[in-house]
């Protein structure tokens, strides 16, 4: 900056000679030049980067503005005959110049001096042009002036020699700026070092090409600094300077290019020019102070980079900014890891738990996973095994599985994390869901106390390290699926294997405890496996639902109504994934393929007792069952859940035949999965009113057999409940209400019929009839709350309304 | 019939309406009512008892932007005003929501803020409200209908559908009012005045089927082909005029949801008449039906007063027929006619009477003859069809 000020001083005393040169081509060119600007700045660089960092450049910059002057001039061809001679030499230098030297000072000089020139025009007399032409110079010299004192002292930093010279040139410009009227002396010490510039001048090489002048702006502004700091400098300060000015430039121009001129046309030229070198001094500083602000600018931002991040933002991002596409790379090589890692909410958590700053590669972080040893279990159940000999025992158990697991890779390969866990369980508790249902809940649906099942997994541990593991998993399934089920650690995997010797022990076992029993269950439990497994992996065909389907179903999910079908049936196939695919997923990546296909495809292998992979809820809920059978305090005590987080999982054990009011979130999966298992229900349905009252010593009878028969009649779709959807089931009572044999029914309508005629149901009565007597009719045990039938009714579409309210 | 606590019959018109204030654009009320033209008068001072909201003098006058019309029942519509007034805490609006039970019927849980924007919501804000209440699983198989009164309100819900993956069947929308023409929708009214809002496109309707069902000895349920007895069974009768086919409301029900074909569905939305082959609507039939079963008297009124004012038009008011026709069935008339203009929703029959004909009621026509036989109930019946005809 400080050189090019430099130079227009020293120009403006030569300028009136030269300034008839090429002003024509100059003038022309400047509209054009706003948008080369960009352009230009990457060709000058190299021409500067070889002249010396002699006050030359600064000379350099003066033909510039003498350019600009002469572009003035020019048009008024009178002069340009004089110059001419002069300005030959001159062009040529010129030209190099202005592909090198760019000063936004420049752009707004040219614009400044198409205006007087315009000014000039008007007159038409060249005597008014020589008049006014040596006042403006002297304006523009002006704001090179204040320009220059500016830029001085950004040149005192970077060069030394300018600085010199600037500084002696500055002091009295200095002077200059504060009163424009001293023109004088201004000229004179320019005069001196204009010597040198009038040599080079000659040298020049007439400007042949139309180059903008934007340019050579951008150019000069930049020269400085690369002249000082050398070739190195120059380079990577560009980009900063290049891009700053640009906008600056381009407004400017667009203030002041052709619009000026036509103001300036109706105004007096000789009051013009008092106009001028005042609005030129304000511009000049208005410049100075962008120029600044734009110069300060890359200087700055050097200095940043290196500082300490302060932000929190700037922390997070600071270690990542550094390592860019290596870690990039990493990633991605991690990802696998990541994403089991993700998948288990336990790992999750323990992620959390780490200083929220201390950001750890994923490597590491998946390292530290792997290695700790994590113990599944709600906060009650942990309390409870808070013993740490309790929690070391189950670890070394879990390692011990692990380890033969490990071995029998192929097996735990076929189950997947949920298939582990269901098995282990159903190995365990060998039984239907419903029994599980019954052991685990009260009448009132609350939880049975988890304690007596801790007794008894305790003493299934002395045994056998590996079934306190059993244990364990079972408990993670419920509290900690709901989540993410699929993606517990690797441990499970390995004690899913485990599972299966432990199984046949505690199957053994509840033989033992209830002898008849154990047979069925084993085998219904086999049969309940082999047609999940094959058929779980199955996703529902989203695509084919409904809006309102899948906006229940994402609803189910627990996630707020997404808009647009397509993203809701993305969102539906990850959720799904995430509960059953990853599973899979995870299995496949982290086990070997054979275990994978075994996963998907291989029911089960059998040996009989030994439940290796059940993959489905139904084996799950069979477990449990079993383990209702086992542990009999289960059955008869009552637990009350934790709830709000458990509630999924514990709905996906829906097949409690007890009949409790199932949860909102239970019902709600009911009602998603209605449709689906929509097919499947009757046959349920039926037979269980064959059963009938499950509740007896028969029930373990009935839920073996309904287990097997949702087995085989669900196929398609739900891998949880093996017991018709409570939809469904109200569904059919609805339709099975006989009409009143006797009696006016058209006064009385059935609920059937009054759903046909639009009448607002009334939640409560609907409940109690459905309880009392509809549930009855088709053999379904179950309840349901007034919420349950709200949800249901408001699926079909029924008006429904609560009693007490005033409708 | 109607006692207290007795169902009542399904509303002959109950609308929820975007209100808006023709002053002050971005004044809107959303409000359900049985008589848009009543409430709208109401909300313009003309008449008493308009909302508070809408009673600013500046904000005057209002006008109904559009109606959403098709409710079934009172709590039908009260229940989709709520929702659409609370959309950000109404479970239809939010799937999502469902956990937290949050209630439909202003219920909703104070601990739950409402979104502060409740008061000045803008009319994309609405219309996309609406919207996702039409798609909603509880509401979408309302066969609800969106009638459009404002041209430049339908553009903006225009727009706002194409923004919008999901899209409404055509047959939900009633482009009325100043909104361009729908090609051979017949269900435009014109303006909100001459929306139908009582039971007259029911009238023959009812006529026939109460005079068919008071002689049913013969009648037969086409699908379950057993007797029909109207004073204990529900019976439909089908709504064409020159059918006869009158059954069971169940085995019809399950007729036309096996026609259907979606076995989830609950209530059939229409179907095809088993003996005329004519198709027909379902909440038509089940409207008629409700009235018929469960406001007799209100139903006899309707048919005194159509035959009252036939005749009136017919320059013959020998009202004996009429009585007569009706006595078949109930011994005494008098309740009938003393009721005549106890409900408030017929009295407006008269004005309402022209462009009367909903759309689901277009099959039916009035036949055409204009003497009134006070003889015999079906002679009765031929003059009543007859007079009808004249009238239009």
């Amino acid at each position: 900056m400080a050189t090019a000020e430099v130079i227009v001083l020293s120009s403006s005393p030569i300028t009136p000679a030269r300034s008839s040169f090429q002003t024509s081509l100059d003038s022309e060119k400047q509209p054009k030049a706003p948008p080369r600007d960009p352009a230009p700045p990457p060709l000058p660089t190299a021409a500067e980067l070889f002249r010396p960092a002699t006050t030359s450049r600064f000379f350099a910059d003066s033909y510039t503005t003498e350019r600009d002057n002469k572009g003035k001039g020019t048009k008024k061809t009178a002069s340009q005959s004089k110059s001419d001679g002069k300005k030959a030499p001159g062009k040529s230098r010129q030209k190099a110049e202005k592909s090198t030297k760019p000063e936004a000072l420049e752009v707004l000089e040219p614009e400044t001096i198409d205006s007087r020139d315009n000014a000039a025009k008007k007159k038409t007399t060249q005597k008014s042009r020589a008049r006014k032409t040596p006042k403006s110079k002297e304006a523009g010299n002006m704001k090179l002036n204040g320009k220059v004192t500016k830029a001085s002292s950004n040149g005192e930093t970077k060069n030394p020699k300018q600085a010199a010279e600037n500084s002696v040139s500055t002091s009295q410009q200095t002077s200059n700026l504060d009163v424009p009227a001293q023109l004088h002396p201004q000229e004179k010490n320019e005069d001196l070092q204009l010597d040198e510039a009038i040599r080079r001048r000659r040298d020049w090489t007439p400007p042949t090409e139309t180059a903008p002048q934007d340019g050579v702006v951008e150019n000069s502004e930049n020269a400085p600094r690369g002249g000082a700091g050398g070739l190195g400098k120059l380079l990577s300060e560009y980009h900063y300077s290049g891009v700053t000015p640009h906008p600056r430039e381009i407004l400017q121009n667009l203030e002041g290019g052709p619009t000026k001129r036509r103001k300036i046309e109706l105004v007096d030229s000789a009051i013009q020019a008092m106009h001028f070198e005042r609005s030129i001094s304000k511009e000049v500083s208005a410049a100075q102070s962008e120029d600044s602000s734009s110069s300060g600018a890359p200087t700055k931002k050097k200095p940043k980079a290196p500082k300490k991040p302060t932000t929190v933002t700037a922390r997070m991002t600071a270690q990542y900014t550094s390592k860019g596409a290596v870690d990039d790379a990493l990633i991605k090589e991690l990802l696998p890891e990541i994403t089991k890692a993700k998948s288990s909410r336990s790992k999750t958590k323990s992620l959390d738990k780490d200083p929220v700053f201390n950001v750890v590669s994923p490597e590491l972080a998946a390292k530290t996973l792997d290695a700790q040893d994590l113990i599944f279990g709600t906060c009650s159940q942990l309390e409870r095994e808070d013993s740490p000999q309790a929690l070391r025992e189950m670890q070394e158990a879990i390692r011990a599985s692990e380890s033969i697991s490990t071995a029998f890779s192929v097996d735990a390969g076929k189950t997947t994390d949920r298939e582990k866990s269901s098995a282990r369980l159903g190995s365990r508790l060998a039984g239907t869901k419903n029994l599980w249902g019954v052991g685990a809940r009260g009448a009132d649906g609350s939880l049975v106390q988890a304690e007596k099942v801790d007794t008894v997994d305790l003493r299934s541990r002395t045994q056998a390290s590996k079934r306190v593991r059993m244990i364990d998993p079972f408990q993670d399934d419920e509290w900690l699926e709901p989540d993410h089920k699929p993606s517990t650690s690797a441990l499970r995997d390995n004690e899913a294997l485990d599972d299966t010797k432990p199984n046949t022990t505690t199957e053994r076992k509840l033989s033992s405890d209830s002898a008849p029993m154990l047979p069925i269950k084993s085998k219904t439990v086999h049969i309940t496996s082999e047609p999940l497994a094959s058929k779980r992996p199955a996703m529902p065909q989203y695509t084919g639902f409904t809006d309102a389907e899948l906006s229940k179903q994402v609803s189910a999910y627990g996630f707020k109504s997404v808009r647009g079908r397509k993203k809701m049936i993305e969102l539906l196939q990850k959720c799904w994934e995430s509960k059953h695919g990853k599973a899979e997923k995870f299995v496949e990546i982290h086990v070997l393929p054979e275990s994978s296909i075994a996963a998907t495809t291989v029911p089960e292998p059998s040996i009989p007792g030994v439940i290796p992979n059940a993959k489905g809820k139904g084996k799950l809920k069979a477990n449990e069952s079993i383990s209702a059978l086992m542990s009999p305090s289960r059955k008869i005590g009552r637990t009350h859940n934790p709830s709000t987080s458990s509630f999924n999982e514990v709905e996906e054990i829906q097949d409690s035949e007890e009949e409790i009011t199932p949860s909102p979130s239970r019902v709600q999966k009911h009602y998603t999965e209605m449709r689906i298992d929509s097919k499947s229900v009757p046959e349920l349905s039926f037979e269980v009113s064959a059963s009938a009252p499950p509740k007896s010593p028969c029930r373990r009878k009935t839920i073996a057999s309904k287990g097997s028969h949702a087995a085989k009649s669900k196929p398609s779709s739900s891998q949880r409940s093996s017991t018709p959807d409570i939809g469904a089931q109200m569904t059919k009572a609805i339709r099975a209400q006989p009409l009143p044999s006797i009696g006016n029914h058209r006064s009385h309508p059935t609920w059937y019929q009054k759903i046909l005629m639009y009448d607002p149901i009334i939640l409560e009565d609907f409940a109690t009839w459905l309880n009392v007597e509809g549930f009855a009719l088709i053999g379904e045990d179950r309840e349901v709350g007034p919420l349950d039938v709200r949800q249901w009714c408001e699926s079909k579409g029924i008006c429904c309304c609560w009693k007490q309210g005033s409708w | 019939m109607n006692a207290p606590g007795e169902p009542k019959p399904i509303p002959a018109y109950y609308a929820c309406y975007l209100l808006r204030s023709t002053v002050r654009h971005a004044s809107l009320y959303i409000g359900s009512t049985p008589n848009p033209i009543r409430r709208l008068a109401q909300h313009n001072g003309d008449a008493k008892g308009g909302a508070k909201r809408t009673s600013r003098d500046k904000l005057r006058p209002w006008e109904m932007v559009l109606v959403v019309e098709g409710f079934m029942s009172r709590v039908g519509a009260l229940q989709f005003e709520w929702a659409w007034q609370h959309s950000d805490r109404s479970r239809h609006t939010n799937p999502g929501n469902d956990a937290n039970g949050d209630d439909d019927s202003g219920l909703a849980k104070p601990g739950i803020k409402s979104r502060s924007s409740r008061a000045r919501r803008s009319l994309t804000a609405h219309l996309e409200d609406l919207h996702t209440l039409l798609r909603s699983t509880y509401f979408s198989n309302w066969q609800l209908r969106i009638r459009f009164f404002c041209a430049d309100v339908y553009r903006v819900w225009k727009i706002w559908n194409e923004r919008v993956d999901a899209r409404l069947p055509d047959s939900t929308i009633i482009l009325d009012g100043d909104c361009p023409v729908q090609q051979g929708d017949c269900r435009r009214v014109g303006n909100i005045q001459s929306l139908s809002t009582d039971y007259t496109p029911l009238e023959s309707y009812l006529e026939k089927s109460m005079f068919l069902l008071q002689d049913a000895e013969d009648l037969r349920c086409q699908i379950c082909k057993s007797a029909v007895t109207p004073d204990v069974e529900q019976i439909v009768v089908c709504p064409k005029p020159s059918c006869r086919s009158a059954n069971h409301l169940l085995c019809l029900s399950a007729q036309f949801l096996t026609d259907l074909d979606d076995p989830q569905a609950l209530i059939p939305t229409h179907g095809t008449c088993p003996t005329c082959k004519e198709a027909v609507q379902w909440p038509t039939m089940m409207q008629e039906l409700s009235l018929r079963n469960r406001a007799e008297k209100e139903a006899r009124t309707i048919l005194h007063r159509k035959e009252k004012r036939e005749r009136k038009e017919a320059a013959q008011p020998p009202p004996a027929e009429s009585r007569k026709k009706t006595s078949a069935r109930e011994p005494s008339i008098e309740p009938a006619s003393i009721l005549i203009g106890s409900d408030p929703a017929l009295e407006d029959d008269w004005c309402d009477r022209e462009d009367l004909q909903s759309d689901t009621e277009h099959g039916v026509q009035r036949t055409k003859a204009s003497e009134p036989c006070s003889k015999m109930e079906i002679v009765i019946e031929d003059s009543d069809w007859d007079d009808a005809e004249l009238i239009e």
